[in-house]
């Protein structure tokens, strides 16, 4: 319940700052010698541009709607009133009229499937590489993989992205070697089977992940360092357990600790932090809307797209919080 | 560097200067076919508006072309970006098209309007065999109801930007018959006449007919459009990703060559790019920077023309505003032109693909008039002459002054279009080559920049872009335009200006209004006010196994689609 007038408080904050930069023209609109003064003021009319602040936010919010519906419609001046987000209404984009659930709907999947599966391939290398860093500290594999993920978290996700799309899609195409899509999620004509997704998706999301690989396995193996040094490792060992139970079963799971924050934090990035990655590889997702609609002064899809973000990073703290009592019995919450 | 790199190297030199010569004939050339009123001519030099052929059209296969925003809506009376109306113009109609020369062709109508005696009523005649894709037949029904959206005052809430040039020159609209549409005039519009009927794709009355004007804008048929009329069908919408139409076999002109029509939605300009390269797309406006490597894909074509929209400066002459100080003076203006030296920021800034603008009307347009006087040509003493005789003398600081007042302005576009940015440096540092002081500033478009050209004119000196159509009518110019939300933003006044510009609207005589836009360009040029800068002819991308594409500013919505074919079939 807390985190209530955080989201409330995003909200109003959000919408002051879109609002500040709407202006006095038409959102979306090229400047054309044949659209005429009148012209501009009922399509700002149309799209409620002429409506005081206030009554556009608690309209966008459903508290106007509550308010009519109790019969209150006359505090309201007799502006148009529709659904909003208490009444589970995202409501429709200001410049194509289109409903924002639909079109958060139709992108949602696609951010999904390129998300995930980086997080499942950053995690799936980073533990062990994390690992056998902490256990050969030092050693040439350790000194490697510390350039490697110093050199991941270091050079941006753009870049790597453009330069392999440039080897493995456009030189691999020219030499007649067999090459992967430049971008997109599927095949425009007959795509869309499991081994075309797998080929559309392979360049993003490996790419992606090296953002969170190279991150999350410093984690891994600062964790690890620590753990190992610990009395109840020492106890294990001298119980005369074998070093890769010891290793795996009882410092790993206090090693990860840290990392579930991470990942619990990654959460609203799941929607909004491939953004750039999405852009690059023309991935159909929610963080490309996002920016196009930032771009158009698309006032209701930026609203709705920071609340639906805030929401995700109250929820995603949730789970985190839930994920460490699973992890560490010794934390529990009152 | 390999050999195969040098070899390469080579290749880039060698073209780029014969690529210069050619562009230098090419500019002497298109110039001549201009003046002819030709766009063939076009072909033989440089650039090539279509690529028609002696191939024998073959059927099957797709196109796949590439834009990076999405479409907003498929409702043609609702559409203003470029997205939108590349889809809009395959799946729906209009009663009239363009060649690529410009010229009316028939569509729905059977040809161009009977315009009666009086030049006030506007009768089309439609083709008795146009059906909707469901079966229904396309009717004056559905056209007059196309056209009541921007006109019956009960679709006031539809969001069209035609409204008020409608109501204002329209007195009614009429259907006597199933295929018979009549309009109405109050007064004579010139450019009704190459405009009216070439208006928005023709909408199926029997499925948006019942709804309101509030439900028309957000009507379910505006993204996904079952009922159309073009020669190609809608087929699916995945946004973010691409907009997929097939071939619509009961077409009324014949069912087209290709099977399927594609258009993706990508990232970046740089991925349209790598498409080309990979084959994966087709056709595609690609960035002026992309332009030499594009040259040397062998599978590519490149193709540029000058379109209707320029970058322009607007001059604050109000004599509320302190910049008028500055401007007031015509022979300020006329030397801040002459500073500039366009050939080389078309060069650097545009890599070459602009046309610098001599005249507010575009090169392409019947009424260009090529030998509008004064030309503002690279001169610099002229520059420096013309301000000393104005009485701005330089300064100890190097800064022109008169009476006391230093010549420091601010300029202002907006942020993120970055062509504008770099011709606001450009701008700066010319200026200050004859002392004059111009800070550059970037505001936002929709919160300053608009505001300022089009309501508190608060600018000194403003650049933008505008875009317009195919009729030539400069009437940004005219005093009427002065009050806000108009777009005579710098407030001049010319009463001669205001009447060749009235005059040229109230007859259809083609030649009449020649004349009269000849001279008037020549009024426009002696004393800039929102002088334009530059053409762009921002270069598209084509594959040579795609035939009869037809690039043409006019042919946005000229119809082409169904003569489009593709050499390999695929």
């Amino acid at each position: 319940m807390d985190s209530l007038p955080v989201l409330l408080g995003v909200s109003v904050i959000t919408f002051a700052l879109v609002q500040a930069t709407i202006g006095s023209y038409v959102p979306g609109l090229e400047l054309n010698r044949d659209l005429k003064p009148e012209d501009i003021v009922r399509l700002r009319h149309a799209i409620g541009l002429d409506q005081p602040w206030w009554f556009q936010y608690l309209n966008w919010l459903g508290v106007a709607w509550i308010v009519k519906t109790a019969g209150l419609g006359g505090l309201l001046g007799g502006y148009s009133v529709n659904t909003g987000l208490l009444e589970g209404d995202l409501g429709r984009s200001i410049i194509d009229g289109t409903s924002i659930t639909s079109n958060i709907l139709a992108r949602l999947g696609y951010t999904l499937e390129l998300t995930l599966t980086a997080i499942c391939i950053g995690v799936l290398i980073a533990i062990p590489l994390g690992v056998v860093g902490a256990l050969r500290r030092g050693s040439v594999v350790d000194q490697a993989f510390t350039v490697a993920s110093s050199a991941g978290i270091a050079v941006p996700a753009f870049w790597t992205g453009l330069v392999t799309i440039l080897l493995f899609a456009v030189l691999f195409h020219e030499w007649n070697l067999p090459a992967l899509p430049t971008g997109g999620a599927e095949s425009p004509l007959g795509g869309g089977d499991p081994l075309d997704r797998l080929a559309h998706l392979a360049l993003p999301a490996t790419v992606l992940s090296f953002g969170y690989l190279a991150i999350w396995s410093r984690y891994v193996r600062s964790g690890m360092l620590e753990v190992l040094g610990q009395d109840y490792v020492r106890t294990a060992r001298a119980k005369g357990m074998t070093d890769r139970r010891v290793v795996y079963v009882h410092a790993l799971r206090n090693a990860i600790v840290p990392l579930v924050t991470l990942i619990g934090l990654e959460l609203p990035g799941l929607f909004s932090g491939s953004a750039i990655i999405e852009i690059v590889f023309s991935w159909p997702g929610l963080g490309r809307y996002a920016l196009s609609a930032v771009q158009a002064h698309d006032i209701t899809v930026v609203l709705a797209l920071t609340v639906f973000g805030s929401s995700l990073v109250v929820i995603g703290n949730l789970l985190a919080d839930v994920l460490y009592a699973v992890l560490d019995p010794r934390i529990r919450y009152a | 560097m390999t050999d195969r790199g040098y070899d390469r190297f080579e290749r880039f030199l060698r073209d780029s200067s014969r690529r210069d010569f050619l562009r230098g004939v090419g500019a002497a050339a298109a110039l001549a076919a201009f003046g002819a009123g030709g766009v063939e001519a076009l072909a033989a030099c440089g650039g090539q508006p279509s690529t028609t052929t002696s191939v024998t059209p073959r059927r099957g296969g797709k196109i796949v072309a590439a834009t990076i925003a999405d479409p907003k809506t498929f409702n043609s009376v609702l559409s203003n970006d470029n997205a939108s109306n590349y889809v809009i113009t395959r799946i729906l109609d209009p009663l009239l098209g363009y060649d690529a020369a410009g010229n009316q062709v028939g569509r729905i109508a059977t040809g161009p309007a009977k315009i009666s005696p009086d030049g006030l009523t506007f009768t089309f005649t439609l083709r008795k065999d146009v059906k909707w894709t469901d079966g229904q037949p396309l009717t004056s029904d559905d056209v007059r109801f196309t056209y009541d959206l921007s006109f019956d005052p009960k679709y006031t809430a539809v969001k069209s930007q035609q409204r008020q040039t409608y109501t204002q020159y329209i007195q009614e609209l009429q259907n006597p018959d199933p295929y018979t549409f009549i309009v109405k005039l109050k007064k004579i519009y010139a450019p009704f006449a190459t405009t009216l009927g070439v208006g928005p794709g023709i909408l199926p009355k029997h499925v948006l007919g019942g709804l309101t004007g509030d439900q028309i804008n957000t009507a379910d048929w505006n993204t996904n459009p079952t009922v159309t009329s073009g020669p190609f069908k809608f087929v699916e919408w995945k946004k973010g990703q691409q907009v997929t139409m097939g071939r619509n076999d009961s077409y009324y002109r014949g069912a087209p060559y290709l099977d399927t029509w594609l258009y993706l939605i990508v990232g970046s300009s740089l991925d349209i790019f790598n498409k080309l390269t990979t084959g994966e797309v087709d056709v595609a406006t690609i960035d002026p920077s992309q332009a030499d490597q594009a040259r040397s894909v062998s599978h590519l074509d490149l193709v540029s023309f000058p379109g209707f929209n320029y970058e322009y400066i607007a001059f604050n002459l109000r004599q509320d505003h302190p910049a008028s100080a500055f401007f007031q003076d015509v022979r300020v203006r006329q030397a801040m032109m002459h500073a500039l030296d366009r050939a080389a920021m078309a060069k650097a800034i545009y890599f070459t693909y602009a046309a610098i603008a001599d005249s507010a009307i575009p090169p392409l347009s019947w009424a260009y008039n090529k030998d509008a006087t004064p030309r503002y040509g690279f001169d610099k003493a002229k520059a420096m002459q013309l301000l000393d005789g104005a009485g701005w003398k330089v300064g100890s600081s190097g800064i022109r002054e008169k009476d006391g007042k230093q010549f420091k302005i601010q300029m202002i576009t907006n942020a993120g279009n970055k062509v504008r940015e770099n011709l606001l440096l450009a701008l700066q540092q010319a200026w200050k080559d004859v002392g004059i002081d111009a800070t550059p500033n970037y505001v936002d478009f929709n919160k300053v920049l608009v505001p300022a050209l089009l309501d508190n004119r608060n600018f000194d000196l403003a650049m933008s872009g505008l875009g317009f159509g195919i009729d030539p009518n400069p009437d940004q110019f005219h005093s009427r335009n002065i009050p806000a939300g108009n777009f005579n933003s710098p407030g001049w006044s010319n009463p001669q200006a205001d009447k060749l510009i009235d005059d040229a609207v109230a007859t259809y005589d083609r030649a009449k209004r020649k004349a009269i836009y000849f001279q008037l360009q020549n009024i426009i040029n002696e004393e800039p006010s929102q002088p334009p800068l530059f053409f762009g002819t921002g270069p598209s991308a084509i594959n040579k196994r795609v035939k009869n594409y037809v690039f043409s500013p006019f042919v946005t919505t000229s119809f082409f689609a169904r003569d489009v074919f593709v050499t390999d079939g695929k």
